[in-house]
């Protein structure tokens, strides 16, 4: 294993996003701000990089396959040229950054620094950062594979150009994107106006670093966004909702007889079944009670108030459809707003059928080494075309030490990593990210690796 | 360290602050040239290792360089994408090409030296020694990645994604092309013109034996890492590569090394970076990433123990015209002038 206090490798920021989301700007604010590091650019658009003492070199997109025939194995020609030059110098460069065009596929450019031997020994990717055009990506997600694909790579997500954009439409941006990559961190910017902590020297490749999955992104799927604890009196409430982006929410609200958090579990298991059940349906400035437990809430107009009355006094579970923040809800009584005793938010699964997708995979069981080795180069070698990319810690059977691997397309890279720490809980994390996944497939595959 | 012999065959060493991109030896072998990546040729005396001259010929790096012992001409090229033909007992400039925003990547003067060719993106250049540009070539319609002259002085080899034009110099007119579903990143022409030899991108060495019949093509594979460097043995007989931390040595006597086992020439723990071949005789040079200078009788059963440590990375290794010294270049500017330690003609070490 590389010991990463002893890794002398230059650092590659490799900079993805379609046209016109920002990338140049993003790219001038890196060159410019006073970070003392010396950094060559790679870039094969023209852009206006117009920077003293920096290196800018236009690159021609030279994407070879290798000659096992295999297209997950494809590697940027050009860039192994110009980095070979690169690092054949004294003074030596503190980081690389790689632009790619608008329309390009970031995998050939990482799969460069999986495949050659030089690359390898001189350079390591430090993160894939993609912008997004807040306003304009929607126009290109569906359609564009390219758009996807860059999304799926990314380490780190700019969501770019948010002052032209509605709160409402970022947050539901950002739960697709979260959707399609669970692993990225995203940031909301204006300008590409980001800190440079979050896109330089963040190691988001080292596989010493820790898989920090999504919370939200590894609990089971269900039907509601978001879960909270409230406390009613049995008097009549109001409840008001702006415009959202679809033009019903529905709720159901659960009576617990504690505000325990096993109460309000148990309360969630009931919101599942109840979720399944038919609504009652409400228009504005209407009344009902909570006799009944699912309730579907028309909010076409800007606002939408209806009254209703709890059936008893006490504790209630409030799960709704959508993210509350999405439709503005707003719970009161005697014009006073009631705040919850306890949120929680979970993954959705009903808003989009993106083909691009993230899998992720959570638990404390031992992994038979020998068998998940031959499930997931099984895996790689006959999906790799559609996981773009992968990444895990593993808690393997007799070793005190983590597993840790990642791989883009079906080139693999997996070591021993440190050993456990007493205080920490041994567990499996992974994250498969790619187009059409089949969940249960992956999961019941490395299900079967694990120790009975 | 110090190994044994190794005091012995030092025969001078010289700092420079900078990153040693080729040596050459001029003037029969009475000065050494080297060329850097601050874009400064550097010259020396062989005997003393006095200082002759320095000159700041790029901006940038020097990416390529190589020299006419024949004619006393250097040609440089660079990042600064700028090729220049400079005399170098005076310093004058025989000619000067600018492209902006290329390198000029790949130089090579013919071994009879009246000749230089220059390649950056997809054209080559063709000079003669006068500074007159003599062919242009622009049928390649990849990035040229290797070019290499036959001993001839009247053939040359041009590689790129794709494979290898063959092209006769003397009729300027196309000779073949040799198709490869890979990228060229070495390239040689054995001596007796009966091979086309080059390193690919992943990891192989592809053959064509000439005259090409479609599917004559030999593939080596098995490389722990790209072969980068290809260095025939004067008869043409044997050709080294890099192999990781090793030599490999293949026969190609009589019918060639189809069926043969390779001579696999061990002692570097580190990447092989540089191998060369005396110019006519049979010692094997090769120097590593740690700084490891091994010399190789592939010809006789066991290997050498003429072992010298530079302690830096080795980027280039030239011997003088007389095979007598080996020139070295590491990473970090040192250059070391070595004695041969085996006069293999006359079965003896040289003392």
């Amino acid at each position: 294993m590389m010991d990463t206090f002893l890794d002398e490798r230059i650092p590659v920021t490799i900079l993805t996003g379609f046209l016109g989301s920002g990338k140049t700007t993003l790219l001038n604010r890196i060159l410019t701000e006073q970070h003392g590091k010396k950094i060559a650019v790679i870039e094969n658009e023209f852009g206006e990089v117009g920077v003293d003492n920096e290196l800018v070199i236009d690159a021609d997109e030279e994407i070879f396959e290798m000659n096992n025939g295999c297209i997950c194995c494809t590697v940027r020609g050009d860039l192994i040229r110009i980095l070979g030059n690169l690092m054949k110098r004294k003074d030596r460069l503190d980081m690389i950054m790689i632009e790619t065009t608008g329309l390009a596929d970031p995998g050939p450019v990482a799969q460069t620094f999986f495949v050659d031997d030089e690359m390898q020994s001189k350079y390591k990717i430090d993160a894939i950062i993609t912008l997004v055009d807040a306003k304009h990506v929607l126009q290109h997600i569906d359609d564009s594979d390219e758009c996807k694909r860059q999304i799926a790579f990314a380490d780190v997500i700019v969501l770019n150009k948010i002052d032209l954009v509605p709160t409402l439409t970022l947050n539901n941006l950002e739960k697709r994107l979260r959707s399609m990559n669970s692993l990225a961190s995203i940031h909301r910017v204006k300008d590409a106006n980001l800190d440079l902590k979050y896109v330089l020297d963040i190691n988001a490749f080292d596989l010493d670093k820790k898989v920090e999955l999504n919370p939200v992104f590894l609990q089971e799927e269900l039907p509601f966004e978001y879960g909270g604890i409230y406390s009613f009196t049995k008097e009549q409430h109001t409840i008001t909702f702006g415009s959202g982006p679809d033009p019903s929410i529905t709720i159901a609200f659960i009576k617990l007889p504690s505000s325990s958090y096993e109460s309000f579990e148990a309360a969630k298991k009931r919101a599942i079944l109840v979720f399944s059940d038919y609504a009652q349906v409400h228009e504005p400035m209407t009344f009902f009670t909570t006799h009944k437990e699912l309730h579907q809430f028309n909010v076409e107009k800007s606002i939408n108030q209806f009254t209703f009355q709890p059936h008893d006094e006490g504790y209630y579970a409030v799960f709704t459809q959508h993210g509350p923040e999405e439709f503005d809800m707003c719970i009161q009584y005697n014009g006073m707003n009631i705040s919850s005793i306890e949120n929680y938010t979970y993954a959705h699964s009903h808003s989009h059928d993106d083909e691009v997708s993230s899998v992720g995979i959570e638990n404390e069981k031992e992994v038979d080494l020998k068998k998940f080795k031959v499930w997931i180069n099984f895996m790689l070698q006959t999906k790799g075309m559609d996981i773009f990319r992968s990444k895990g810690i593993l808690n393997i059977n007799g070793s005190d030490t983590r597993l840790v691997f990642q791989a883009v397309h079906m080139l693999l890279d997996a070591s021993e990593d440190r050993h456990w720490r007493s205080s920490e809980k041994r567990r499996n994390q992974l994250v498969f990210i790619g187009r059409n996944l089949n969940r249960l497939e992956i999961t019941e595959g490395f299900e079967a690796c694990l120790v009975n | 360290m110090l190994f044994p012999d190794e005091q012995q065959q030092i025969i001078w060493r010289r700092e420079l602050d900078d990153y040693i991109r080729q040596v050459f030896f001029t003037n029969g072998d009475e000065v050494i040239i080297a060329t850097t990546s601050s874009g400064t040729v550097w010259a020396y005396a062989r005997e003393d290792a006095h200082r002759i001259f320095s000159r700041k010929l790029h901006t940038g790096a020097i990416i390529a360089s190589d020299i006419s012992q024949q004619y006393g001409i250097l040609a440089t090229g660079g990042e600064d994408g700028i090729f220049l033909m400079t005399n170098i007992e005076f310093g004058d400039t025989i000619y000067k090409f600018e492209e902006q925003g290329k390198w000029i990547e790949h130089i090579v003067f013919s071994p009879n030296g009246k000749y230089v060719a220059f390649a950056f993106d997809k054209m080559v250049i063709i000079l003669n020694v006068t500074g007159e540009v003599y062919d242009t070539l622009r049928f390649s319609s990849n990035t040229i990645s290797a070019l290499s002259w036959h001993n001839d002085s009247t053939t040359l080899c041009i590689g790129s994604f794709g494979g290898v034009h063959l092209y006769s110099v003397r009729n300027k007119e196309k000779l073949q092309f040799l198709a490869l579903k890979n990228a060229v990143v070495s390239l040689t022409i054995s001596p007796d013109k009966h091979y086309v030899c080059c390193g690919t991108q992943d990891y192989q060495v592809h053959i064509w034996p000439l005259p090409y019949e479609p599917g004559s093509d030999l593939y080596m594979h098995g490389f722990p890492s790209k072969v980068k460097f290809l260095s025939w043995h004067f008869n043409g007989f044997l050709l080294a590569t890099n192999s990781g931390k090793e030599v490999i040595v293949w026969d190609f006597s009589g019918d060639g090394p189809h069926n043969r086992a390779p001579r696999m020439m061990e002692g570097h723990n580190r990447t092989v970076k540089a191998i060369s071949f005396q110019y006519n005789d049979d010692v094997l040079v090769s120097g590593d990433e740690g700084g490891l200078i091994l010399f190789f009788c592939p010809l006789e059963d066991s290997v050498t123990d003429f072992v010298v440590n530079v302690d830096h990375e080795i980027t280039t290794l030239m011997w003088s015209p007389n095979d007598r010294y080996v020139l070295v270049g590491t990473s970090v500017g040192t250059i070391v002038l070595l004695k041969c330690p085996i006069n293999h003609k006359q079965g003896l070490r040289a003392s």
